[in-house]
């Protein structure tokens, strides 16, 4: 039997196709090739231009590269579409035709040898054949040529088009994200309670309800008795740090009342709108004061930034300043008596006070203090100017992350169809045989058996030899079930 | 680390480094036998090493993850876990033990270096997310390196054709090329599942899907340079040397990505 890999000499040896089939596979196959590689091609460059573009985005920000991000991800888009309808194409026709096997195919297998038995029976056998070995088999005849294809592993085709169509939806609905989605941060005190639309960056939201929040609270480690023998609470190197932060919501909508528990790593979601948690700390309220000018508040844990500062006070030098204020735990002179746990609402905190300036490159720090108690009052001049911060109320303060983002129902079917495409494409190996069988004088069989695979021919090979060889077997008088005959 | 976890990771390293050094006598003498004595040692290895890490998520009441040591030693137990599977399948391809082997235990040294003793798992990395992203990521990264090791051997056994040494024990040029592709393949899939599943954790922990942080964004550069890779071998049938040295680079570039970028200022919410 002779059994050699053959790329271009599969068409010279094509016996089973007159001189029509013929130049039509070879005029499929050099059209196939140049739009495939246009594509192919196209999508190199696609792929490459979302890599610089996403190198880009990091460097700088987001904001002014918005329309770049978007004209590259159409870039992208449209090979995707291609690749979609082509593969959609191809699975819609069943992708069983003698140009597949030659040209989307790149190193077909081809065995070659005679058979005593009749057509009749012939047929009968491979149909059994090819079933037995779980290929999908189809018939056609072209002039005195019986031919047969078998398909295994069609889940292939279909795994491309998901994962094309996948990735397209991926693409889509980031866009859409970054045109639709609302975002933003608010600091809430234990007790208070806030509307959604009171929130600054919020007010275009398409949902408005209230939120409260009822408690805030840290839980350490070494709180509570260990889970097991083996937990790590047992550790009291790690008593006293923090194993979460939590806060208990209430909230009141159209949807009616709702509460929940949200720590730092689960958000609570309402209405379509995800509350997560931002931060936690001891904060306050600063006030600001331009001596001769109005007062101006804002949250701390803050960075008040000199813009906010000059749109309040209109000194044109303060737009070049910022100023930021944090609380955070004093480690060094913990509250706990006797090495104990500290108290979480007696533990120390320091403030940390940076003063940023503007200048070539981005913002530079000034000046950084820190205190280990709150001052009621810290002055910082600038120029002619006296700027007097005052802080005017401290109390346990939850970083609240208001998220509402439209796209997220498309992004999750995306990433499942890409997903599923992906395993199915990757893990199976698409195959596909060709049988024919040409009447000879004398009344023996001619049979050409060819086969190819979408993955690496060396895992078909030992496959390929292992058929050819039980169908020279099955057709040289094994015969099947029902089928054919011995000889 | 407590003193049975240290036993432990010492008997782990020293079988990785001896199954290593077993590999490359077997490449140098041309000895079946040192090749079966570095699998045994390499599953030895990871025997305990599955011990090891056992014993460590015990005893910190999380999956491994929570520090670079967890990291390290994650990435070095699949690496030697995937390369085991490989060569069960394809015993021809022992020969790049010394290359896998090697590989897993400078991972377990350098989270050894970095700082091995037990910590707290941060709040926001109590989600079921992260340790599903931190799985893939370095079950993809076990695929890449193994997949990597096999492209090293084509390009050594193809820039000497006729050497007989190399003829005789490495695989065939067909069988390397198509390994290194079908692993890339697998590693792909994983890629996809740890991009996919850190988003998820991304969202629930900072509130946002993607933030572009320089990790994130890498990460999508390296699935877009194997994307790539993918496209011209299936589609444009590319073969040889010259996807041999892009699946190299492609590792280059994710080494670069979780070793290098993490020690860069400004780089988000990862290590």
């Amino acid at each position: 039997m002779d059994i050699c890999p053959v790329k271009a000499a599969i068409i010279k040896d094509y016996d089973g196709c007159d001189q029509v089939a013929k130049t039509q596979v070879r005029r499929r196959r050099r059209h196939s090739s140049i739009w495939k590689r246009a594509v192919v091609f196209m999508q190199m460059a696609a792929l490459l231009l979302v890599g610089a573009a996403a190198i880009l985005v990091t460097e700088g920000s987001y904001g002014p590269l918005r329309p770049l991000w978007l004209v590259l991800t159409g870039l992208l888009a449209l090979p995707l579409v291609v690749g979609v309808s082509s593969a959609a194409k191809r699975l819609l026709r069943g992708g069983v035709g003698a140009h597949d096997l030659v040209s989307l195919h790149r190193t077909p297998l081809v065995a070659s040898f005679f058979s005593p038995m009749e057509l009749s029976d012939a047929e009968k056998a491979v149909v059994y054949f090819l079933r037995r070995r779980g290929y999908r088999p189809s018939h056609g005849v072209r002039g005195e040529v019986v031919r047969f294809f078998g398909t295994k592993g069609r889940q292939v085709p279909l795994g491309n088009l998901l994962l094309h169509l996948g990735l397209l939806l991926l693409l889509l609905a980031g866009s859409y994200s970054s045109l639709a989605r609302v975002e933003g941060v608010i600091h809430v005190p234990a007790g208070e309670s806030f509307d959604l639309h009171q929130v600054k960056g919020l007010d275009a939201l398409p949902r408005d309800f209230a939120i409260s929040v009822d408690r805030l609270w840290v839980e350490y480690y070494g709180q509570e008795p260990p889970a097991s023998r083996f937990a790590m609470e047992r550790n009291a190197r790690f008593n006293g740090m923090v194993r979460d932060y939590k806060a208990l919501v209430r909230l009141t909508g159209d949807a009616g009342p709702a509460e929940g528990v949200i720590t730092a790593s689960k958000p609570l979601t309402y209405q379509g709108v995800t509350i997560g948690y931002g931060g936690y700390g001891m904060a306050g309220v600063v006030k600001v004061k331009l001596p001769g000018r109005p007062e101006y508040y804002d949250w701390f844990p803050v960075r008040i930034h000199g813009s906010a500062l000059y749109g309040w006070y209109n000194p044109q030098e303060l737009k070049h300043l910022a100023f930021s204020f944090r609380l955070v735990p004093d480690l060094a002179s913990p509250a706990g008596e006797g090495g104990g746990l500290p108290d979480p609402s007696k533990v120390n905190q320091r403030l940390i006070y940076t003063t940023y300036e503007y200048r070539e490159g981005g913002w530079a720090i000034v000046e950084e203090r820190s205190v280990p108690t709150i001052p009621a009052e810290i002055s910082y001049g600038h120029g002619p100017y006296i700027l007097r911060f005052t802080f005017v109320d401290i109390n346990r303060v939850a970083g609240l992350r208001i998220t509402w983002d439209p796209s997220v129902p498309l992004a999750l079917f995306g990433a499942g169809l890409l997903l599923a495409g992906l395993a199915l494409s990757m893990f199976f190996n698409y195959r596909k045989v060709l049988i024919e069988l040409v009447a000879c004088e004398g009344g023996t069989l001619r049979v050409n058996f060819r086969g190819s695979c979408d993955k690496p021919i060396p895992y078909f090979e030992s496959e390929f030899m292992k058929l050819a060889q039980r169908l020279r077997v099955r057709l040289s008088g094994g015969g099947p079930r029902g089928g054919a005959q011995g000889v | 680390m407590t003193e049975a976890e240290l036993i432990l990771f010492w008997v782990t390293l020293s079988a990785y480094g001896l199954a290593a050094a077993s590999f490359l006598f077997g490449l140098i003498r041309k000895g079946q036998g040192a090749d079966r004595v570095g699998v045994y040692l390499a599953a030895v290895g990871l025997a305990a090493h599955v011990a090891g890490l056992t014993h460590r998520s015990l005893l910190s009441g999380h999956l491994p993850g929570a520090e670079l040591y967890e990291l390290n030693s994650l990435g070095a137990l699949l690496t030697v876990f995937v390369f085991l599977l490989v060569q069960a399948r394809r015993p021809a391809l022992r020969v790049a033990g010394s290359a896998v082997s090697f590989i897993a235990a400078l991972l377990l040294l350098f989270g050894y270096l970095s700082n091995p003793e037990i910590s707290p798992l941060p709040p926001e990395f109590r989600s079921e997310w992260f340790f599903v992203h931190i799985f893939f990521s370095f079950l993809a990264f076990a695929c890449y390196a193994t997949s990597a090791s096999a492209s090293g051997l084509y390009l050594w056994k193809s820039s000497y054709p006729d050497n007989g040494f190399l003829k005789s024990r490495v695989p065939s040029l067909e069988i390397l090329d198509a390994l290194s592709f079908r692993l890339v393949s697998f590693g792909f899939v994983f890629h996809a599942m740890m991009v996919i599943s850190g988003s998820f954790w991304a969202y629930t922990a900072w509130g946002s899907y993607w933030s572009w942080d320089p990790i994130e964004t890498w990460s999508l550069v390296t699935w877009l340079i194997y994307g790539i890779y993918l496209h011209l071998y299936l589609t444009l049938g590319w073969r040889g040397r010259r996807m041999a040295l892009l699946n190299i680079i492609a590792l280059v570039v994710i080494v670069l990505n979780f070793w290098g970028l993490g020690h860069l200022p400004g780089q988000g919410g990862h290590y």
